[in-house]
C-alpha cells in the first residue's frame, strides 16, 4: 500500500490524501453558501413585525442551534465525502480485520534460464508454476492480482533480459483466470533475471488503491541473479557477498514501505550442481583458414561443491563429431566466494577440419560422468556454440614501384622482396614464431600492381575478385578517384598498409593531402606525416623502439617476450631514412570508429583513440614510427619508413616478416567480428552490394527479417541488424548475392549466441544477504513452499473503511434531511384555524 | 388589485349579498322606522302587548277602547322598529398597505375598503338604513356621519377611494374617538388587521362595545397567514423603523404559532364581549365571505 500522502497515522493512512484535503476545502462550500446567502438578502416590507419579532425572540436560541447543527452536518457530509474519496485504510491489524478481507497480490515469477534446471525429475520452472497456481487458487473474488515475470516471454520481439508484466492489475476471478492461463504458458528464457529491474517494474505496477498489498516472489533465489550480478561489477574491490545484495535489499526496503508483506518462496531445491561450458574461443585472433589447423580453448566449469571426475566434452564442427574428450577432474566450486571450479581444455582441430571457406559452426557440449548424472542439472549452458569464419587466403594487392612478380626467395632485397613474406612465410602458432619459413603462397594471394589505374580497377572489382589488404609501398597517390576508392575500401572493412619512409616519392604535404586532409571523415591516416629525414653514410641509423605505454597493442606482440627483447637489445632494428608522423597532442576522435588498437584490455565504454602509436623511433623522444588507425569498419597501418633494403638488413630482418604477418592478419581481422554474441546483444552485419532478402533463422526454426536495414547508396552495401536476440544457439543469416551470370548466390552467415555463463552458478543466495540490513521485524520472509506461507498470506493487516465512511455519510445525510425538515425547512405550513 | 383599477363595488359581491340583510342584533336607535329593533316604544306601529296601568304610566298610552269595554286601565305597548345607523370604521394605518409577495392580491386596506363599500351599499342602498364612515390610523382622520340615501353612499365611496394608508396604528385611541363621535347606539363595523398593542385593541373594542354592536372584520394578508418566504429575508416594518433579517423557513413554525396565538386570543376576547369576529384573508373571495357571514348572522338572529 502506498502512503501516497502525508496523512499517515500509526493506525491508518489514506490512499488518496489529496482528496481529503479537497473534501476539507469543499467543506467550506456550505459556509460560503451560507455567507453568500446572507449577502443576497431579499427585502420585504412587512406589516406583522410584532409577530415576527415575537417568534424570533421566543425561538432565537433554538434557531441558532438548529442553524449551526445543520451547517455542521452539511460541512461534515462534505468532509466525509472527501474522506471516502481519499479512501482511508486502517493499518491496525485488529481493526483492519473488522473492515475487509481484500488483498492485492503481486506475483513475481522467475523465468530466467536457471529455472530450466532439473531436480528430482522436475524443473525449477515447473515448481514455480505449481506454487504460482497455489497462490492463484487462494485468491478471493475481490482480490486483485498482478503477475510479473523476470524475463519477457515474447521470444520474437524481446531478448528476454527485461522483466515483463504478464497480467496487469486485475480484480476478481477474471484476474485469476488470466493469470493461470499465462502462467501455464511460461517458458524459461535464455537470459538471467535482473531482480533490480524486476522489482522496479513491480513497484511501477503498484496502484494506490491497493489494500493488503502482498508481494510474493517465486524464484530459485539464485545467488548470481540476486547477489552476484552486482558483485561482479564490484569485483576487484571486494568479495563481500553483501555488496551484490545491496541493491536488491534496497529495492526490497522500498517495497516494504509500500507493501504489507513480502514473501520470497525459494523453489530451487537443494540440488544445485551444474556443469557448463563457460568459455569457448578459437585460438588465433588471426582467424581460421582452409587447410590450417585451429585450436579451440574451452573452459569447463563445475558449479557444484563436489569435484566431478570424468565429465565428457564433445566437439562438433558443422554437426560433425570430433573425437570426444574426457576431463579427468573438474574441481568443485568455491561456493563461499561464488567461484566455479574451472578446467581448461585445448582441442586441436586438424588441417582438414575446414575444407571450404565461409561460416562454420563449432558446438561444444559437456556431459556429466556416466556414474554421476546429477552433476549437471541445467542443460542449456552445457552447450556452447562458436561461429568461425574460415578464409581460404588473404587477398593482398600491393602498389609498388616494381610490379614484377616476387621471386620465391627471401634473400632478395628489392622493395618488393619483403612483400614476398606476405605470400606465406611461416605456419607457427605463436606470434613471433618464425622457425618454419616454408610453404610459400599457402596463406596469401599476392597481387602487385605498378599503376594507379590498375589498383583502382582492382578495387572496383573487389566484389567479384575480393581484396582483403592493400599495401602501398613508398608510393604517394595522385588520383583522387583512387583515394576515394581506398576510403570506401577501408570503410567497408578492408585493410590498408602504407610504407612511407625516406624513399617516399613525394612531399609530406602531398601525402597529407591524400591521407590526412582537414576533414576528419576523410582522414585515412590518423596522424599527419612529418618531413623526411635521412642518415648519411657514417651516421648512426634510426632505431626503432617500443612505445612502452602502448606495448599491449597486438602488433607489438611479435616484439615482446624474452627472446625478442634479448634480440632487440643485442641488435636494435635500425633504418637510414624515416618520415616520422606528427603525433597530435590531443588526438581528435573520429565519430563512429571503434578502438583502433583493437586492444581487448581497454576498459569498456572508453572513447576509442583514432590513432595508436605501435612503434616509435628511439631518439628524440620517440617520434611515431608505426601508427595504427581505423576508418569505418577497416583498419590501417602506417609505417614511417620505407620497405627497403634496410628492413632486409640483418638487424631488422627477423622482425619484418613477423610484423608483416601479424600486421596483415590484424588488418584483415575486423571482418570476423560480430559473429559471436551473447543473449541480449545486437546482431549487426554488413551485406555486400545487391544482397537480397536477408533473413535470420532463429535456433528452433523461426525465421525473421532484420529489425533494421540501412542502405548505403554510395557503396551499394547494406547494414542490417536484429536487436532482440533472446534465444541462445546458432543463428543463421541467409541472403542472396547476385552474380555476374545473373544467378543468385545464397550466402549463409552463422552467428553464435550464447547465454551469460554467470547464470550457470545455481547456488542459492543466503536470505541474510538478500535481506541486507532490513530490520528483522519488517515483514520480509523466506519460505520453500507456498504452503508455509498460506496462513500468513491470508492475514489481513489493512482494512479499507471507505464503505463504512460512505454509510456514515449516508446516515449523516438522512439525519440532515430529517432535521432540516423538522426544523421547518419544508414548504407549506399554515396558521391553525385560518380560514 | 391595484389602486388604478380599484373599484369597491364589485357587481359579483353585490349580487351575492343583495338578497341578504344586515340587521342589528341588538337594539339600535334610529330616527325612522326600519328593520331594527328600537330602544323606544310607542313611536312605532308594531303592537307588542297590554299591561295594566300602574300609577306613573304615561296616560298617553292608555288604551281607551279597552277601558270602554272593560273599565280597566290598560297600557298599550308597541314594539318599535327603527332604522339602522351603522358606522363603517376602516383602519387606514400603514400596516394595511401590505399586499402579498407577488403583488397579485389586493392589499389589506383595499380588501377592507372593498368589504366596507359592499356593506355600505347593502345598508344604505338596499336596506335604506343610515351608514357612516370613519377612517382612522393613529387617530380618526375622516368621519362621515351616518346618513342614508344614494348621495351619501356615493360620498362614502368617494372618500374611501381617496384614502391612502400611510401612518401608524392607534386602534385603542381611534376606537375611543369613534365611540365618542357616534352618539346614537348602532352598529359599528370595524375593518382592521389589528396590528397594534393587543391591550389597546381590547380596550378600544370594549369601550365601543359599551354603546354599539360591533362587527370586527379582521383582515390579514394571505402571506401573513402562511408566511411562505423561503430565502433569507430582511423584513422592514411598514409602520416602525424596524428591520430584522431572518430565515423564514426556519422561523415559519414559530411565526405561525404567534399568529395562531393572537387569533385565539382575539376570538376569546370577541366572544367575551359579544363581538362578531369575521376573519378574512385577502386571498378569500369577498362575496363568499360576506354572504356566508350575513347568512349565518341572519340564521342566528332568527334562532
Amino acid at each position: 500500500m502506498t502512503p501516497a500522502g502525508i496523512l499517515h497515522a500509526p493506525f491508518a493512512f489514506l490512499v488518496n490524501p489529496l482528496l481529503l484535503w479537497g473534501g476539507i476545502a469543499l467543506a467550506a462550500i456550505p459556509i460560503i453558501i451560507h455567507l453568500l446567502n446572507r449577502r443576497r438578502v431579499r427585502t420585504v416590507r412587512w406589516a406583522a413585525m410584532d409577530w415576527l419579532l415575537a417568534a424570533l425572540k421566543r425561538h432565537q436560541r433554538r434557531l441558532r442551534i438548529e442553524n449551526w447543527l445543520i451547517l455542521f452536518l452539511r460541512c461534515a457530509a462534505v468532509v466525509l465525502l472527501g474522506l471516502a474519496l481519499a479512501r482511508p485504510v486502517l493499518t491496525d491489524s485488529a481493526l483492519a480485520g473488522l473492515f475487509g478481507q481484500k488483498r492485492s497480490i503481486y506475483l513475481v515469477l522467475d523465468t530466467s534460464y536457471s529455472t530450466e534446471a532439473k531436480s528430482a525429475a522436475r524443473t525449477v520452472l515447473e515448481r514455480v508454476k505449481h506454487e504460482a497456481g497455489r497462490v492463484l487458487d487462494s485468491l478471493n473474488k475481490e482480490d486483485a492480482v498482478t503477475v510479473v515475470v523476470t524475463n519477457d516471454p515474447d521470444e520474437d520481439n524481446s531478448d528476454g533480459l527485461a522483466p515483463s508484466v504478464l497480467v496487469p492489475r486485475t480484480i476478481g476471478t477474471e484476474g485469476r483466470t488470466r493469470a493461470k492461463e499465462v502462467v501455464a504458458k511460461m517458458r524459461p528464457r535464455h537470459a538471467p533475471a535482473g531482480w533490480g529491474e524486476t522489482l522496479d517494474v513491480v513497484r511501477a505496477q503498484m496502484q494506490p488503491e491497493d489494500v493488503n498489498r502482498q508481494l510474493i516472489v517465486i524464484t530459485d533465489l539464485q545467488a548470481t541473479d540476486w547477489l552476484q550480478r552486482a558483485r561482479v561489477l564490484a569485483e576487484g574491490t571486494t568479495g563481500d557477498a553483501t555488496v551484490g545484495g545491496t541493491r536488491v535489499s534496497d529495492q526490497l526496503r522500498v517495497l516494504l514501505r509500500q507493501a504489507t508483506q513480502i514473501q520470497i518462496v525459494n523453489v530451487g531445491g537443494e540440488t544445485r550442481r551444474n556443469l557448463s561450458i563457460s568459455s569457448l574461443h578459437a585460438h588465433a585472433d588471426r582467424g581460421a583458414f582452409v587447410g590450417r589447423p585451429l585450436r579451440l580453448d574451452i573452459e569447463v566449469s563445475n558449479h557444484g561443491d563436489q569435484a566431478v571426475n570424468g565429465a565428457v566434452v564433445e566437439v562438433f564442427v558443422d554437426g560433425r563429431r570430433e573425437p570426444t574428450r574426457t576431463v579427468p577432474t573438474i574441481p568443485g566450486a568455491d561456493l563461499a566466494l561464488g567461484r566455479p571450479g574451472v578446467e581448461k581444455i585445448n582441442v586441436q582441430l586438424s588441417r582438414t577440419t575446414f575444407e571450404r571457406p565461409g561460416s562454420h559452426e563449432i558446438r561444444v557440449k559437456v556431459g556429466p560422468p556416466a556414474g554421476d548424472p546429477e552433476a549437471d542439472s541445467l542443460a542449456l549452458d552445457s552447450e556452447r556454440v562458436l561461429s568461425v569464419s574460415v578464409r581460404r587466403r588473404i587477398q593482398v594487392v600491393a602498389l609498388t614501384t616494381d610490379s614484377r612478380p616476387p621471386p620465391n626467395t627471401r634473400l632478395r632485397v628489392k622493395p618488393y622482396a619483403a612483400l614476398t613474406y606476405l605470400s606465406g612465410i611461416y605456419e607457427g602458432d605463436r606470434p613471433g614464431d618464425i622457425t618454419d619459413i616454408t610453404a610459400l603462397g599457402s596463406l596469401y594471394s599476392f597481387d602487385a600492381v605498378a599503376m594507379e589505374p590498375q589498383l583502382l580497377a582492382r578495387l572496383r572489382a573487389r566484389d567479384t575478385n575480393p581484396v582483403d589488404l592493400v599495401v602501398l609501398c613508398n608510393r604517394p597517390l595522385a588520383d583522387a578517384n583512387l583515394i576515394e576508392a581506398l576510403r570506401d575500401f577501408v570503410r567497408t572493412g578492408g585493410g590498408l598498409l602504407v610504407f612511407t619512409g625516406d624513399q617516399f616519392a613525394g612531399s609530406p604535404a602531398a601525402f597529407n593531402e591524400a591521407f590526412h586532409p582537414e576533414l576528419p571523415e576523410h582522414q585515412l591516416c590518423p596522424f599527419a606525416l612529418g618531413p623526411a629525414e635521412l642518415k648519411r653514410l657514417g651516421e648512426t641509423s634510426f632505431h626503432f623502439d617500443f612505445d612502452r605505454d602502448d606495448s599491449k597493442h597486438p602488433l607489438a606482440g611479435p616484439f615482446t617476450g624474452p627472446d625478442a627483447e634479448m634480440w632487440i637489445k643485442r641488435n636494435p632494428p635500425q633504418v637510414r631514412g624515416r618520415t616520422p608522423f606528427i603525433e597530435p597532442t590531443r588526438p581528435t576522435p573520429v565519430p563512429g570508429t571503434p578502438d583502433p588498437g583493437g586492444s581487448t584490455d581497454d576498459p569498456p565504454g572508453e572513447q576509442p583513440n583514432p590513432g595508436h602509436v605501435v612503434l616509435r623511433f628511439e631518439d628524440e623522444g620517440g617520434k611515431p614510427a608505426i601508427v595504427a588507425g581505423t576508418f569505418g569498419e577497416g583498419r590501417t597501418l602506417w609505417v614511417g619508413t620505407s620497405i627497403d633494403d634496410g628492413w632486409m638488413s640483418n638487424h631488422v630482418f627477423p622482425f619484418l616478416p613477423v610484423f608483416l604477418e601479424e600486421g596483415a592478419l590484424w588488418l584483415t581481422q575486423p571482418r570476423d567480428e560480430g559473429r559471436n554474441l551473447a543473449v541480449g546483444d545486437i546482431i549487426a552485419r554488413m551485406l555486400p552490394p545487391g544482397a537480397e532478402e536477408p533473413r535470420f533463422s532463429i535456433p528452433g526454426g523461426a525465421q525473421v527479417g532484420p529489425s533494421r536495414r540501412t542502405d548505403d547508396e554510395r557503396t551499394g552495401r547494406s547494414e542490417i541488424s536484429y536487436d532482440t536476440v533472446g534465444v541462445a544457439g546458432m543463428w543463421k543469416l541467409t541472403y542472396g548475392v547476385p552474380e555476374a551470370s545473373g544467378a543468385v548466390k545464397k550466402v549463409v552467415d552463422m552467428i553464435a549466441v550464447n547465454p551469460d555463463p554467470r547464470e550457470s552458478a545455481l547456488g542459492a543466495a543466503d536470505p541474510r544477504d538478500v535481506r541486507g540490513d532490513i530490520p528483522p521485524e519488517r515483514p520480509l520472509s523466506f519460505h520453500t513452499s507456498y504452503g508455509d506461507t498460506a496462513e500468513e498470506l491470508q492475514e489481513v493487516r489493512e482494512g479499507e473503511i471507505t464503505r463504512w465512511v460512505l454509510w456514515i455519510l449516508l446516515g449523516l445525510l438522512v439525519i440532515e434531511s430529517i432535521l432540516a425538515w423538522r426544523f421547518g425547512r419544508r414548504r407549506g405550513g399554515s396558521v391553525e384555524g385560518a380560514s | 388589485m391595484t389602486s388604478d383599477s380599484r373599484t369597491y363595488l364589485d357587481p359579483e359581491v353585490l349580487d351575492r349579498i343583495a338578497g341578504l340583510e344586515l340587521k342589528a342584533r341588538h337594539i339600535v336607535e334610529g330616527y325612522v322606522s326600519g328593520l331594527h329593533r328600537s330602544p323606544f316604544r310607542g313611536f312605532s306601529v308594531e303592537f307588542a302587548e297590554h299591561r295594566e296601568y300602574v300609577p306613573g304610566d304615561d296616560i298617553r298610552f292608555l288604551d281607551w277602547k279597552v277601558f270602554g269595554k272593560t273599565d280597566r286601565l290598560y297600557i298599550k305597548r308597541y314594539e318599535e322598529e327603527t332604522n339602522l345607523e351603522a358606522n363603517l370604521v376602516i383602519d387606514a394605518s400603514a400596516s394595511m398597505q401590505y399586499t402579498d409577495r407577488e403583488d397579485k392580491l389586493p392589499s389589506k386596506f383595499e380588501y377592507a375598503c372593498w368589504a366596507a363599500a359592499s356593506l355600505g351599499y347593502l345598508i344604505t342602498m338596499l336596506q335604506r338604513d343610515a351608514a357612516g364612515l370613519v377612517l382612522f390610523d393613529e387617530q380618526v382622520r375622516l368621519a362621515l356621519p351616518a346618513k342614508g340615501g344614494p348621495g351619501h353612499f356615493r360620498n362614502m365611496v368617494h372618500e374611501i377611494e381617496r384614502a391612502e394608508p400611510d401612518q401608524g396604528t392607534g386602534i385603542g385611541r381611534a376606537l375611543a374617538e369613534v365611540s365618542n363621535a357616534v352618539r346614537r347606539r348602532g352598529l359599528v363595523i370595524l375593518f382592521s388587521d389589528l396590528m397594534d398593542d393587543m391591550r389597546e385593541v381590547v380596550k378600544g373594542l370594549r369601550q365601543i362595545r359599551q354603546r354599539h354592536e360591533v362587527l370586527l372584520f379582521h383582515v390579514l394578508a394571505e402571506d401573513e397567514l402562511s408566511f411562505p418566504f423561503q430565502r433569507l429575508t430582511r423584513f422592514e416594518g411598514l409602520e416602525e423603523e424596524l428591520k430584522q433579517v431572518a430565515d423564514p423557513a426556519a422561523l415559519r413554525e414559530a411565526y405561525l404559532a404567534e399568529v395562531t396565538g393572537f387569533r385565539k386570543r382575539l376570538r376569546r376576547i370577541c366572544t367575551q364581549n359579544h363581538i362578531d369576529l369575521i376573519e378574512m384573508s385577502t386571498a378569500d373571495s369577498l362575496g363568499v365571505v360576506l354572504a356566508a357571514y350575513l347568512a349565518r348572522r341572519a340564521a342566528r338572529r332568527k334562532a
